[in-house]
């Protein structure tokens, strides 16, 4: 039976795949291990050897599954580059741009229609931005007023996460069910304007208004301005800050291990 | 089937991929069956060779990497470099404590600045993202950053992956709750013990650049012991980033690198980029569609200026900022309209049909198509140009300074040895004189009787700040018995009595010491042992002045009363 060279490498791409996540998942399993199998000094125990062997075998049979991988592609080449990835905000905008200059009855309906669907888009927007803003505020005032400046900076962050932790996770769902609620609306604005454009065939397209922003010359001298301030701005602070004596500082550190940034201590 | 009825098929693109895909030679078919074994195999290895050969911007990415961690000596003696160009921040994220780094890492530093803020006004760091940005902006995340070359490297690994959608735009959004939360909040908040809270607990450079080097060394086994939960939890977030990369393009760029969150608010204002340009767009989409990052417009803050849509682009709209100030104008072709030349490309008669139809609201001509070539060559000229040895000086003086970094910081930069070999437990401790900020001299050997921990610390050091209360708590609980002696670094000697008085340590009955202000590598903290890279370093002397304990890190009052106690028995 002759196999496909599109099917060899998809089922070698996907048992990479389960390689790849299964020692993914060994190597966090046995590094949580050696942490919490110990009392004491955990990376100095004789168990450390052992894991640390048995976990190199398999990174290496991985390695080699790789490099198995990478040959298969040279001797099965990649035949197609599969669907490319359609952003349909676009498309509503190029139809947006091609709404017909229509006066008649049922023309009007759709258009409110359409019109609805565009503010229930912006009403989601809006709920969303505020409910993240919320979200970023509170976790603001936990580290504003929860932190605890005796000293113990570790366990008062890692405390200060946890109170924190409701909220973000609180933004990130609002997020994605409304990034999910929001498709349903896309969809259904890019029935609208579809529907807009079958009921004014053969009529012009309306003409837009052009905005401020779009004229060349205010965006030309808005991005120079701001080059110009930035440019400013930024050799004032390093002056400003090499007279203030702050290099030393960035020397003692990067001359120094950072222990805690390496993940000791 | 006209223009409308075209716009309308938005359902179906993947069918209409379909039958162009169909129309066309599937790769690995030779056209004339009848040719040679020989010249179809080195086809095949040419087509091979054209997929996957290194790209410019490969060639600088890896340059750069070269370049930012030219010290290799340093993974061979387990020693991080010490010297001046140090006070150089490199673009992209580079952990200083990476034993081939040659410069410091922005993201650490303007950390720092601000855990320091309650010093000093962190100007110098914020003039320097600044300038960065201004000047490169996100094609730092492009081109000059050795963490998104792992991560793109890691993404050849073949593999099914994860394309971009509505979600992992929303997602994208993530690095900047990183930013404004670990990168400012914590280290502003906490200024008095300073904490880098995003190379702390988030940063993987940290953990693949500086501690896998280091603690594969032999000479660093000292630090072994310190290793605990902190480096579990890293390594955990580097395995997933690491796994996750694998599946998903530049996965920590895109949602949790808060240097490329500040780098993004430039991108529109940044000298060097892609630009478009809007009187050529006609909104085809392509470029979004080729993007594998989470753009919606070319040159928007997720834009990492890869330069890869510039030859999607049928219009030829998107160019480099600068470029004709460098390069020759691209040779223009006038030949079948842009909806044909998209279904050439393969991309669907939806998106050509986009194009024409934007034109027709621009109320102009269908722009002429321009055909696909190099837009830096242009049309081949007879002999070589100005912009070919402008290119070939650029590219020798590119490697003459790469070459002179290795020699220079693996061959001419030497650090200095220690006069005496390094202390072990065991050991009996060498005799030290130091100054104290009161005037009076300390010397180690006028305290024998006493248990005498010395400890290493420094104002800038976070869990050294942290853990010295508690050691003042146990002194004076055993004040007969125990004497603590808090040495503080040469580095940044000026800014520990200032720090004492505000935190009201005159009162406690340790004795703060200065540390010899000695960059010959012989100051005390090298003499007792602790390599004088690291804090903080303690040492428990015995009271017949042998060494009982050191601990190379954070060492707690825990562990201190047990050993204490130990030697007490």
């Amino acid at each position: 039976m002759k196999i496909g060279k599109d099917k060899v490498r998809f089922y070698y791409g996907i048992f990479l795949t389960v390689f790849t996540i299964a020692v993914g998942v060994l190597l966090v399993a046995e590094t949580a291990s050696v942490y919490y199998g110990a009392d004491v000094s955990p990376y100095l125990s004789p168990s450390l050897h052992t894991k640390s062997t048995v976990v190199l075998v398999v990174f290496l049979v991985w390695l080699a599954a790789v490099i198995g991988g990478f040959v298969l592609t040279f001797f099965f080449p990649e035949s197609g580059k599969g669907k490319p990835y359609v952003d349909h905000t676009y498309t509503l905008r190029r139809l947006k741009a091609r709404t017909p200059d229509c006066g008649e009855e049922d023309f009007l309906a759709a258009e409110a229609r359409a019109n609805k669907w565009d503010k229930t888009r912006l009403y989601l927007a809006i709920v969303a931005g505020a409910i993240l803003l919320l979200c970023a505020a509170m976790c603001v005032v936990r580290l504003a007023v929860g932190i605890d400046r005796s000293g113990k900076a570790v366990q008062e962050v890692l405390v200060l996460l946890k109170g924190m932790l409701p909220w973000l996770a609180c933004a990130l769902v609002s997020a994605l069910v409304l990034t999910a609620v929001d498709c349903f609306a896309l969809s259904a604005a890019l029935r609208s304007r579809k529907e807009l454009l079958v009921l004014g065939r053969g009529f012009p397209v309306r003409e837009r208004k052009k905005g401020w922003y779009e004229n060349e010359k205010v965006r030309f001298w808005t991005v120079t301005g701001a080059r110009i301030a930035v440019a400013v701005l930024a050799v004032s602070f390093i002056v400003f800050g090499i007279v203030n004596g702050e290099t030393p500082g960035v020397l003692a550190k990067a001359i120094n291990v950072c222990l805690e940034c390496i993940g000791i201590g | 089937m006209d223009k409308d009825d075209r716009l309308l098929e938005t359902e179906e693109p993947s069918e209409q991929n379909e039958n162009i895909q169909e129309e066309l030679p599937k790769d690995g078919e030779n056209s004339s069956p009848g040719e040679k074994e020989t010249p179809k195999k080195k086809g095949k290895f040419r087509a091979w060779w054209q997929a996957h050969k290194p790209t410019r911007r490969r060639i600088v990415q890896v340059y750069v990497a070269l370049l930012t961690n030219a010290n290799i000596k340093g993974f061979f003696s387990g020693k991080i470099y010490k010297g001046a160009t140090k006070y150089v921040c490199t673009p992209g994220l580079n952990c200083y404590s990476c034993p081939g780094a040659v410069g410091a890492c922005p993201l650490g530093s303007l950390q720092n600045a601000f855990a320091s803020s309650n010093i000093k006004t962190p100007l110098f760091m914020l003039g320097i993202i600044l300038l960065y940005g201004l000047l490169f902006a996100r094609t730092v995340c492009g081109w000059l950053c050795p963490v998104g070359l792992g991560q793109e490297l890691l993404y050849k690994i073949p593999t099914p992956k994860v394309k971009k959608s509505r979600f992992t735009r929303v997602l994208s959004y993530l690095k900047y709750v990183i930013l404004i939360v670990f990168v400012v909040a914590i280290p502003l908040l906490l200024a008095g013990t300073p904490t880098p809270a995003f190379c702390k607990f988030i940063c993987p450079a940290g953990t693949i650049g500086g501690a896998i080097p280091l603690l594969l060394n032999p000479t660093n086994a000292n630090m072994l012991d310190g290793l605990g939960g902190l480096f579990t939890w890293k390594f955990i977030v580097l395995v997933v980033l690491a796994v996750g990369s694998i599946f998903i393009f530049r996965f920590f760029c895109r949602f949790f690198c808060p240097l490329g969150a500040l780098y993004g608010f430039f991108n529109k204002i940044a000298l060097l980029g892609v630009k478009l340009d809007e009187t050529k767009c006609t909104d085809c989409g392509l470029c979004v569609s080729h993007c594998k990052m989470d753009i919606r417009k070319v040159g928007d803050h997720e834009c990492i200026n890869c330069g890869e849509c510039i030859d999607v682009c049928p219009a030829k709209a998107i160019s480099w900022k600068g470029s004709k100030l460098f390069l020759h104008k691209n040779a223009v072709e006038v030949s079948a309209p842009v909806t044909e030349q998209a279904i050439d490309l393969k991309e669907g008669v939806v998106l050509a049909a986009a194009a024409t139809a934007n034109a027709e609201a621009k109320n102009s001509d269908p722009i002429p198509a321009i055909s696909v070539q190099n837009p830096e060559t242009g049309t081949k000229k007879k002999g070589k140009g100005k912009a070919f040895w402008i290119r070939l000086a650029a590219w020798c003086t590119a490697g003459a300074v790469l070459v002179g970094a290795l020699v220079y910081y693996n061959f001419i930069h030497k650090e200095s040895k220690p006069a005496l070999p390094p202390l072990q437990v065991g050991d009996v401790c060498y005799d030290f004189t130091l100054e104290g900020y009161n005037g009076e001299s300390f010397t180690l050997s006028q305290h024998r009787g006493k248990i005498v921990v010395i400890n290493f610390w420094g104002t800038w050091c976070g869990p050294c700040v942290a853990e010295l209360p508690a050691f003042e708590e146990i002194r004076s609980e055993f004040s007969d018995k125990v004497e603590l002696v808090a040495v503080h670094s040469f580095n940044l000697a000026e800014t520990a009595v200032p720090f004492l008085e505000k935190n009201g340590w005159t009162a406690w009955g340790a004795i703060f010491l200065q540390d010899t202000s000695d960059t010959s590598n012989n100051d005390v903290n090298v003499l007792l042992g602790g390599g004088g890279e690291a804090y903080p370093y303690t040492v428990i002397v015995d009271e017949e002045g042998v060494v009982a304990f050191t601990r190379l890190n954070e060492l707690g009052g825990e562990i201190l009363r047990a050993e204490i106690e130990k030697l007490l028995k």
